[in-house]
């Protein structure tokens, strides 16, 4: 392999790992236009969409590179491994293309392997975020503690489709509906009073935050295209809840024979 | 005053199991849940102040983005690791739910109505983060080297 070659594997490695765990767009570009140049490369093309990277080195030149990659929209956010990337790929830019690029190979795939939160601390962060969320938008202390049971079993359920790799829309789908049945079954047992408050609580973990920030952040680069990609994605997921909940509400209703 | 403080705590605590659940390096746990407590406690203040949901999400929003960025500056850092989960709290999750609800009990006009706030929401949520956005990055550079130069005098 020649030093093109390494140099344009090392840059699309740090992209794509970039793009899978929730950067925007103009991050990603910026951080493979800098290794590049760092390496003293100055004929380069990147262009990046939200599931997708292109990138050609050396066009004119005696050993011209392309590359091309598909990366599949996930949405899984894991800022570790951005801010991770983002050192490496400053320390590269410092060193100045002085540095060995298959060693930076190894480390920037050592970027990607980084781990996940221990289960407890997840199981927790879900919990405490349903009933901190429960809480400021409008829930009494009784449906937070309440809000708290069903962070822990929202979590649960989490774990269990990340297990079997269902896709994200039907994700979205159950966890509604598993928060709705057990918010109804926690109200019928006398835990909570509010039932609205405890699920817009506890559905936080679900709700399309990152991709209407994302999509913002790329309308405002520019990136209209990834922008558009990234609302249509926010607008589905929102609606994905609606349904779960919409139906754990009316087969509720139905089951207990009363009008929703 | 003791209810805004318990809010910002609690939002604080919400935007903290946000950074966990995103797998954001424990070191910048403190300042992510900073600046969702302070987003969120803007925009109680700003709703108290105008009324209006929107405009209190509008200024949250850039107030957030804005603390983000500066927080992005100082700890060397991805604006993206701050802004993600401190957005949280402003997320219309409610009007989802509202919707739904709506929606599935028959109402049309309201789930219609319900479904249009929660656009309008998130939509002002958009102008907060586009303005906050829009800031120049020397004005957080310089922010940056001030705190630098402070710190040489403190020594």
């Amino acid at each position: 392999m020649n030093k093109n070659h390494k140099v344009l594997e090392l840059s699309i490695l740090a992209g794509r790992i970039l793009l899978e765990n929730g950067g925007e767009i103009y991050r990603v570009q910026e951080t493979m236009e800098r290794i590049l140049r760092s390496f003293g490369v100055e004929d380069y093309n990147v262009y990046v969409i939200s599931n997708g990277i292109f990138a050609t080195v050396g066009e004119t030149g005696d050993n011209p590179c392309h590359a091309v990659r598909n990366v599949p929209l996930v949405g899984d956010v894991h800022l570790g491994r951005i801010t991770a990337v983002n050192e490496l790929s400053r320390e590269i830019a410092a060193a100045g293309g002085t540095g060995d690029i298959d060693a930076y190979c190894e480390r920037m795939r050592r970027c990607e392997t980084i781990a996940d939160a221990p289960k407890w601390l997840r199981f927790a962060a879900c919990a405490v975020a349903a009933a901190s969320f429960c809480y400021i938008l409008g829930g009494t202390v009784r449906d937070s503690l309440a809000a708290l049971v069903v962070g822990i079993a929202l979590q649960g359920l989490l774990f269990l489709c990340e297990r079997v790799r269902l896709h994200k829309f039907i994700v979205r789908i159950l966890g509604g509906a598993w928060v709705t049945l057990v918010c109804q079954c926690l109200i019928t047992w006398g835990l909570g009073d509010s039932l609205d408050s405890m699920i817009i609580g506890s559905i936080i973990a679900l709700v399309p935050g990152v991709a209407l920030t994302t999509a913002i952040r790329d309308f405002f680069n520019s990136d209209h295209l990834s922008g558009t990609v990234h609302l249509v994605d926010a607008l589905l997921i929102a609606a994905s809840i609606a349904v779960g909940v919409g139906a754990m509400l009316s087969l509720w209703s139905f089951v207990q024979g009363v009008s929703l | 005053m003791i209810a805004l403080l318990v809010q910002f705590v609690l939002a604080a605590l919400g935007t903290l199991g946000f950074a966990v659940m995103f797998q954001c390096p424990p070191r910048h746990y403190a300042f992510s849940a900073l600046v969702g407590g302070l987003g969120w406690t803007v925009y109680l203040v700003a709703l108290e102040l105008s009324g209006l949901a929107a405009v209190a999400c509008f200024i949250s929003a850039l107030v957030l983005t804005v603390l983000a960025r500066l927080a992005s500056v100082l700890r060397k850092t991805p604006v993206t690791v701050f802004l993600l989960a401190g957005m949280f709290p402003l997320v219309p999750g409610a009007g989802i739910y509202n919707t739904a609800y709506q929606l599935f009990a028959g109402n049309g006009g309201m789930a219609a109505q319900k479904g249009l706030e929660t656009l309008v929401i998130a939509g002002t949520i958009a102008l907060g983060i586009l303005f906050g956005s829009a800031v120049p990055q020397v004005v957080f550079d310089k922010a940056a080297r001030l705190r630098k130069r402070l710190r040489q005098t403190g020594k």
